[in-house]
């Protein structure tokens, strides 16, 4: 990964570490998720076994109850594709170092992968993908990087049953992800240690990254990078 | 195991409406929370021979939740069932006041016996405090 040996031949290990701690945060956030997946199908077949029982003990089999669970199911496995799609594309992203990347897809991924962090502390989160497509030409996996540790900032400083959006905007030749909040927030003392981390990682992304003061709502994060912006894709 | 009280807190809503439509099969009545401070209410209006607790919630987590359980009740009987939990996050839960960690998924069986053993030790602790009570009012009154 980004961890290239210093002239003493050495791995840095501050580099690696934050890799680390961004991928263990992702997959064990996602895993959590898909064991609770797994646990409601396990339950739900449960059901079918109580209902099948039920039936071989003489009573009369209810196809309507049959029939819901089954849809329940398909449900739940169609909620654990998505999850693992996204654990996926998430893990392919360390393939290349530089790459064309569609800055709507990232930022969508990334939305996917850290909904469940808002969702913890009762904060909606949004994800406003622009109307054209954005290619950057990036480290995917550096950019999520820095984009996941400035949106842990602004959910570790926003109060409960607010809403943060993360809106992916172009403007001439760049393109930016705007992270954007409901009220005028504060920067916690947690949040300052998350931007540490964002700042650390931009000096290897090269991206202008702007965090505003506290008291802002709207774009107090933005992450801006050269872009080519195809327009009327939709 | 019937009429054995339970109150089940998850926020994942799904879980907790078909655990509990399979525990009620069985005879237990279950009362069902998707949050911690919920979970609070009842427990101060109802009682459980046993809580099934979820660790990650939004708002006041498990461990938060299970504090004040048991501060309120420390009679109460705490099962923290839960996803991929560290080994740091069970220890702390048992020394909270847990009387049992497990993780998901279970098997319902699995579960229905913590449960009845929720409920006995719950009556035992239930009986001695009656007993240690009468034994108190005894010694005051001078009987």
């Amino acid at each position: 990964m980004n961890s290239e040996p210093d002239n003493t031949g050495q791995i840095n290990p501050e580099p690696l570490s934050l890799d680390l701690a961004f991928f263990g945060k992702i997959t064990a956030s996602v895993t959590h998720e898909l064991n609770n997946v797994i646990s409601i199908v396990e339950q739900l077949a449960g059901l079918l076994e109580d209902q099948l029982c039920g039936a071989e003990s003489g009573a009369p089999l209810d196809t309507e109850k049959v029939k819901s669970v089954q849809e329940r199911i398909v449900l739940q496995t169609d909620r654990g594709v998505d999850l693992l799609r996204n654990l996926n594309k998430f893990a392919h992203s360390v393939d290349e170092e530089r790459r064309d990347t569609d800055l709507n897809e990232l930022a969508g991924n990334l939305y996917q992968l850290s909904k469940r962090f808002a969702d913890l502390k009762n904060i909606n989160l949004e994800m406003e993908a622009a109307g054209e497509s954005i290619i950057v030409r990036t480290s995917p996996f550096l950019l999520q990087q820095v984009l996941f540790w400035v949106l842990m900032a602004v959910i570790s400083s926003t109060p409960s049953d607010e809403v943060i959006s993360l809106a992916v905007v172009p403007a001439d030749e760049k393109a930016g992800v705007k992270i954007s909040c409901s009220t005028p927030i504060q920067w916690s003392s947690e949040a300052e240690r998350f931007l540490k981390r964002a700042k650390v990682l931009n000096s290897r992304l090269e991206a202008e990254l702007i965090i505003k003061e506290s008291n802002s709502s709207i774009g107090v994060c933005e992450i801006w990078l050269p872009a080519t912006i195809i327009k009327d894709v939709f | 195991m019937d009429g054995i009280r339970v109150l089940l807190v998850d926020d994942e809503e799904e879980f907790t409406s078909v655990l509990s439509e399979r525990m009620q099969t069985r005879g237990l009545i279950v009362d069902v929370s998707a949050n911690g401070q919920d979970a609070l209410t009842l427990a101060n209006e109802e009682t459980y021979d046993a809580v099934i607790l979820d660790l990650a919630m939004p708002g006041m987590d498990g461990i938060e939740t299970l504090k004040r359980l048991v501060k309120m009740n420390p009679d109460i009987q705490v099962i923290l069932l839960t996803g991929h939990a560290t080994l740091q996050k069970s220890v702390e839960a048992m020394k909270s006041g847990a009387m049992e960690f497990m993780e998901k998924p279970v098997k319902i069986d699995v579960l229905l016996e913590k449960i009845q053993q929720a409920h006995d030790k719950h009556e035992q602790l239930t009986e001695t405090r009656i007993d240690d009570m009468l034994s108190d009012i005894t010694k005051r009154m001078g009987w």
